[in-house]
């Protein structure tokens, strides 16, 4: 993670905490080593927890279900229950929005074929068979964001995943279509037949009409080849929302001791 | 209790009309007819010390706006662009007077969002090399 990326991830955990509740980390023991060493043990109100992807036992690859550790922090949590990437920030209260709806994700995403593949092209565990009520032509959803408040679905979306995942080692050329179909794809299809509404925090991942969320997806790639960029990215995000945390204790610490020797953040 | 912090005040200082334009003019010089700034460094020092801006931070800002502008006659990267015009900003270039610069803003980058998934934190892989746009709420902390 470089300056950037850090800086997200604790804006990401202070503006929900200011805006939103509380907040815990689920990381590995590497993760929790990189916490220690940055200083950012207290970001967490709620603590960090490694024991949930350290101790766990399910035989699924992490190399093709490279985010699976997060439905297993979904899977230890009880709904209603928010699940937030690292590297989103929620800049205000959404909780209105959450009130009155079953499920939100970040954003629909488009039924691109090269990325959401076609049920016969997914590699499947042996004896796997899809089941005949999934509909495929629902839209999958961005989860960089979740909120469930269903504790049934929330059994179900991650059964039904694990199904999937479990014993599924056979390698595709790439290492997106698996992932993106169990997380992303899965979602959707289970609200689909649970008949629960599945709503979104933004319409468009690109629409101005966003006032909730900035989520440095693809571009972490940009961020960690151009200095430049990461830079202004820092001081423009400090900038913005240090004025938010001007009085946060831990904000103004990790501000000291983080950012002290770097004056072109600033 | 209420703590004191830098980012609480704001630190933007007033910049005549005259100071603009000069800075302006180095600008067009270098992104247009990649002119050197070098000779011109201590008349800008000058001018900074008579308005008391401070002029190391400045020169940084200058700095780093023509290592993005050639990062970006590189790439073509539409995010860069926008950061480009961000940084522009800093230098005190305000947005009519960075258009006239006619840095061709591309269409790079509107791919991310056909392909959405492709662009999110994954281990790497060849088929999201060209799509490394894709933030999202960059409007919300200045990005146009």
């Amino acid at each position: 993670m470089n300056d950037a990326e850090i800086l997200t991830m604790v804006l990401s955990a202070l503006m929900w905490q200011k805006y939103n509740g509380s907040i815990k980390l689920y990381t590995d023991n590497r993760g929790y080593e990189f916490i220690i060493e940055h200083g950012l043990l207290s970001l967490w109100d709620k603590g960090i927890d490694t024991e949930v992807l350290e101790n766990n036992t399910y035989p699924i690859d992490p190399e093709i279900f490279w985010a699976a550790g997060k439905l297993m922090a979904l899977e230890t949590q009880t709904a209603p229950c928010v699940m937030l990437d690292t590297d989103l920030i929620v800049v205000r209260s959404i909780h209105e929005q959450l009130e009155q709806t079953d499920i939100i994700a970040l954003h629909a995403e488009i039924l691109e074929p090269d990325v959401y593949l076609h049920p016969s092209l997914l590699k499947q565990p042996l004896d796997f068979k899809f089941p005949d009520y999934y509909n495929w032509t629902v839209s999958p959803s961005n989860t960089a964001f979740l909120y469930i408040r269903d504790e049934s679905f929330r059994e179900f979306y991650l059964n039904e995943s694990k199904q999937f995942m479990f014993n599924n080692y056979e390698k595709p050329k790439e290492l997106v279509t698996q992932m993106v179909f169990a997380e992303q794809r899965m979602l959707s299809i289970c609200a689909d037949h649970m008949g629960l509404p599945l709503t979104y925090l933004i319409s468009d991942p690109f629409t101005l009409s966003n006032m909730d969320v900035i989520h440095l997806w693809g571009f972490k790639s940009l961020l960690r080849e151009n200095k430049n960029i990461q830079n202004l990215y820092v001081k423009q995000l400090l900038n913005t929302l240090g004025k938010e945390l001007s009085t946060n204790a831990f904000f103004l610490h990790f501000m000291e001791s983080y950012f002290q020797n770097q004056p072109n953040y600033l | 209790m209420q703590v004191e912090s830098v980012f609480t005040k704001n630190n933007t200082p007033q910049v005549s009309i005259e100071l603009r334009r000069f800075i302006f003019i180095l600008a067009e010089d270098f992104i247009c007819y990649s002119g050197s700034i070098e000779k011109r460094k201590k008349r800008l020092k000058v001018r900074c010390e008579r308005e008391m801006v401070d002029y190391n931070t400045l020169e940084y800002n200058l700095t780093l706006l023509f290592e993005l502008f050639e990062d970006y006659r590189k790439s073509n990267d539409q995010v860069l662009y926008r950061f480009l015009k961000l940084q522009a900003g800093f230098c005190y270039i305000d947005e009519p007077d960075f258009l006239t610069l006619q840095i061709s803003s591309s269409k790079q980058g509107i791919d991310v969002r056909s392909s959405s998934a492709i662009s999110r934190n994954k281990p790497t892989d060849p088929t999201s090399s060209n799509l490394q746009g894709g933030i999202v709420g960059g409007h919300l902390f200045g990005l146009d």
